[in-house]
């Protein structure tokens, strides 16, 4: 074993691993929607935009197997499509308020002051208009669009991930081993990468599967306004709004791509869960 | 009789891998008026044991043995007999008042709250005694003190505040825990002789845990040393010190700088380190530290025994009068 | 260069919360018109209570905390004149040791990374250093691979001077380095440090509130209260016949295992400072037994006297 690997597994994180059954039940669930995502590029079990006027609310059969809309297309086939665009927006809009928010609340914990509150007001503001006013904006600035509500609900993400990565952070700040790393001779670039953000890196792989979930719900209400996904293409959210009016003639027409995204955010939640208890070293030994 | 009797304590934490033993076998007892010191480093299991007494250990752990408080078993005692003990007829004080003190509440309410909740005192009874009470813990301008929060107290006058709390209810028995380590040495020798002065005045015992020999040795009368989670001797602390028993304590001894270190000039460490509770080996504890160890070590734990009037040691070869040999 | 550390002059404010919008920012000196300096080789003790301004005279030292006036030279160079870069590399020559070996040491790094950071290269590169700096300090060099949780308090506090060790400093600066240790374990720490002293010529700075632990590692002390020193000089002098009247109470409050019997209890307690000393006077007045008017009226100079010490009071001669 070299003398410091930082990045090479060390036994204790190997066990970890191991260990860690929401990791394992969270990488799986993750893993195959992912997948049945990426699949859905080359093949799904039916054209998924063919309508079929002949084939209309069929419940779900072995040649449906989770039944046909409205337009008589193949559900699976929709959701496995929809996927595309529903973990596109939830990736890149925490992407978005992840990096964004963080690096400000970076920032703001390492240089307090007036930078800090220059920082924390623009933050309060952009608190104070919600997701779909902020989509509202941009659709009419730049035209509707999934881009665009990617766009949106990522600039909402930033002041939730600058809020709490400030907090944390602040109490990094202040621990013994940060005015070590100052009487090293780091700088206070430095310190923030390699000992605050670390520190913290649970507490933002958290907020970002409930970020995460939330993207991809609030995609949903987006589309059902028409802000989002524009129709053809399809997404699990403007699959369950559009969905709700058969409620009662068809109702496994929401019951699957409601589980879909309830199956999608808890295998996220658990990815999270996993993720925090692997990045700590102290894990191995609490287990 | 006995003000406090334990007999027999053993303290288990429910852990995954099965149950771990923390304390075993630890039985004292503590007369009316009588000091007695628990010496011991951290994870030796000397606040555990005051938490037991109190009925305070935390969820997970359970005690058996019998901790008598003038001939009731406070083991198993229920909680509400419990609550009408704590804080009455047994007073606490603990390490940082910081956390024993509710910041949102002025000194003079806590005071005043044991006065109304065990003795029954009305508001303006109450008010009166725990003025009183301030001022007999030599808490500098009371009245003014009294509508002050403990952020605008300074450390030492908090610790006061902790013990007029203490003694709102003239207990029987008093458990310090620490109640000094985190003051400063001026402080500290304050606070030391008020709970001297209590103590002779009212024939109050009390149990005082402390890592500090130096205390240790100016206020108590007898001294519990304990390692990994037994008791592995007592003796009078003049005793004690000027000839410790067990090689723990003489090891203890031996490695503070207060004492004038070894004829080379250096400082004697013990070597090693405590045993974590799941790791405790076979035979005696403190063998793997010990200079003086025999086979016999290795082979079985020693029992606390007498070894001379008034004194007992866990130790197969415990030093008398400055030798080592088998007693 | 003889003097490593000479520190002149020194005063720290720290700034109040303003009272309301309009009132003067206020401010609180923590520190007073501290001089003193050390030379190749001495050890001088800082000791002193909570708030007498012992941390941040070390504070100030480690470049922390910039200070409000005075001069603060180490190897002959003014930290706090020199450009901000060339200080982050210039900290190579003094390092410091922490209190609390569970708060200092960063839980998600490893021992190998945490002892190369003053050397601001990566661990893989200083290896043989983290290695010879974890001999030194008696653990051993495998050790470096494992993170600090996997460690006692006491061997975490050995891991902390391997890493104020390794890039070799001419100053150390330790702040209550074994006050949060075991005693049995507070030896092994304060003899590794005596013999570090001893054996790599190293230069301390060291803060305490434990008169013992200071007798047993330093050559000189400094007594410090509310900011000032009051006494200052050999640490056999000064200890063993206290002249200020605050070190005569320091001395006497520490609890001692010599002295006889029980239950004994000191009457020359000093109760607390009554109220906030006169800004003119000498800081200890209100608390002191021998105060006379005139320490309320002046501050007393630190004056020399014959056996070599210093001593800031009006009644000693």
């Amino acid at each position: 074993m070299t003398a410091a690997s930082t990045s090479t597994a060390s036994p204790a994180r190997k066990i970890g691993w191991l260990r860690s059954p929401s990791l394992v039940a969270g990488g799986i669930i993750s893993a195959t929607i992912t997948s049945a995502a990426l699949l859905s590029f080359l093949w799904t079990p039916y054209p998924p935009l063919a309508m079929n006027m002949a084939q209309r609310f069929q419940p779900p059969s072995l040649q449906h197997v989770f039944g046909t809309d409205q337009f008589g297309r193949d559900v699976l086939s929709l959701l496995m499509t929809g996927a595309q665009s529903s973990l596109a927006v939830g990736v890149v809009a925490v992407a978005i308020g992840l990096v964004i928010g963080s690096a400000l609340g970076l920032i703001a914990s390492a240089r307090g002051g007036w930078i800090d509150e220059i920082i924390m007001r623009m933050c309060d503001f952009l608190f104070a208009f919600p997701a779909v006013l902020c989509a509202v904006m941009l659709a009419a600035a730049l035209g509707a669009g999934m881009g665009n509500a990617m766009v949106a609900i990522g600039v909402y993400n930033i002041p939730i991930f600058a809020r709490i990565v400030r907090g944390a952070a602040a109490g990094v700040w202040v621990r013994e081993f940060v005015l070590a790393a100052r009487t090293s001779g780091k700088s206070s670039t430095h310190i923030a990468i390699e000992h605050v953000l670390p520190n913290i890196l649970d507490i933002i792989v958290v907020q970002a599967t409930i970020s995460f979930a939330t993207a991809i719900l609030a995609e949903a209400a987006l589309s059902y306004l028409g802000l989002g996904t524009q129709p053809p293409t399809p997404s699990w959210g403007r699959m369950l709004h559009e969905s709700q009016v058969f409620l009662s003639r068809a109702p496994y027409l929401s019951i699957f791509p409601g589980l879909t995204i309830v199956t999608m955010v808890l295998g996220i939640n658990l990815l999270g869960d996993g993720l925090r208890d692997l990045l700590d070293p102290r894990y191995a030994r609490e287990r | 009789m006995a003000l406090l009797q334990v007999q027999d304590i053993s303290i288990s934490i429910d852990r995954p891998e099965g149950k771990v033993g923390l304390v075993r076998d630890v039985s004292f007892d503590i007369q009316p008026g009588e000091i007695v010191g628990m010496l011991g480093e951290s994870g030796c299991g000397k606040s555990l044991t005051a938490l037991a007494i109190l009925g305070l250990l935390p969820e997970g752990m359970t005690a058996t043995g019998e901790i008598l408080f003038k001939g009731a078993n406070l083991l198993t005692l229920d909680e509400p007999s419990l609550c009408r003990l704590r804080g009455n007829r047994i007073g606490l004080i603990f390490q940082e008042p910081m956390t024993t003190l509710n910041p949102m509440m002025t000194i003079g309410d806590q005071v005043m709250e044991p006065l109304r909740l065990h003795r029954g005192l009305g508001r303006h009874d109450a008010r009166a005694e725990a003025l009183r009470l301030l001022e007999r813990i030599r808490l500098p301008s009371p009245r003014q003190k009294f509508d002050s929060y403990p952020h605008q107290l300074s450390g030492g006058q908090r610790q006061r505040v902790v013990i007029a709390m203490a003694i709102a209810c003239k207990p029987e028995l008093l458990i310090a825990d620490e109640p000094t380590t985190a003051l400063d040495t001026t402080m500290q020798m304050q606070i030391l002789d008020l709970l001297l002065d209590l103590t002779d005045e009212t024939d109050t015992g009390l149990l005082l845990i402390t890592h500090d020999l130096g205390v240790m040795a100016e206020m108590t009368d007898r001294i519990l040393v304990m390692y990994g989670g037994s008791i592995v001797e007592t003796s009078p602390t003049a005793d004690l010190i000027a000839s410790p028993a067990h090689p723990y304590s003489r090891g203890l001894l031996r490695a503070i700088p207060q004492r004038a270190p070894g004829s080379d000039g250096w400082l004697e460490p013990i070597p090693g380190t405590v045993p974590a509770p799941a790791a405790r080996p076979q035979g005696c504890l403190f063998r793997a530290r010990c200079p003086i160890a025999i086979a016999e070590c290795a082979a079985h734990r020693p029992e606390l025994r007498d070894i001379l009037p008034g004194r007992s040691a866990a130790c197969w070869v415990p030093i008398i009068h400055g030798r080592t040999g088998d007693a | 260069m003889r003097e490593i550390l000479s520190v002149s002059q020194l005063s720290i404010d720290y700034p109040l919360k303003r009272e309301s919008l309009f009132s003067p920012r206020r401010s609180l000196r923590a520190v007073d018109d501290v001089s003193f300096s050390i030379v190749r080789g001495r050890a001088l003790g800082l000791v002193g209570e909570s708030g007498s301004g012992k941390s941040s005279v070390a504070r100030a030292v480690m470049g922390l905390q910039r200070p409000s006036s005075g001069t603060l030279n180490i190897l002959g160079r003014d930290i706090f004149a020199m450009p901000p870069r060339e200080l982050l590399g210039f900290r190579a020559h003094f390092q410091m040791i922490f209190q609390d070996p569970y708060g200092s040491l960063d839980p998600r790094h490893t021992v190998g990374r945490i002892v190369a950071e003053p050397a601001r290269r990566s661990a893989a590169e200083m290896r043989n250093e983290v290695a010879a700096a974890l001999e030194a300090v008696g653990l051993n060099p495998q050790d470096s691979s494992r993170y600090p949780h996997q460690f006692s308090g006491g061997q975490r506090q050995r891991i902390a001077i391997a890493r104020a060790l390794v890039t070799r400093p001419a100053l150390l600066v330790a702040d209550e380095p074994v006050s949060a240790l075991d005693v049995s374990v507070q030896a092994q720490v304060l003899n590794l440090l005596r013999k570090l002293r001893e054996t790599l010529g190293l230069t301390y700075l060291f803060i305490s509130h434990d008169l013992a632990v200071v007798r047993y590692i330093c050559d000189d002390i400094c007594v410090m209260f509310a900011g000032q020193i009051v006494e200052h000089g050999d640490v056999g002098t000064v200890l063993n016949a206290p002249a200020h009247p605050y070190t005569i109470a320091l001395r006497d409050a520490m609890p001692r295992l010599d002295r006889h019997g029980p239950r004994r209890r000191r009457s020359t307690s000093p109760e607390e400072a009554r109220a906030d000393a006169e800004p003119g006077g000498c800081p200890y007045a209100s608390r002191c037994t021998l105060a006379v008017p005139k320490c309320i009226r002046e501050r007393p100079e630190l004056r020399p006297l014959p056996d070599g010490r210093s001593v800031a009071c009006h009644n000693v001669q």
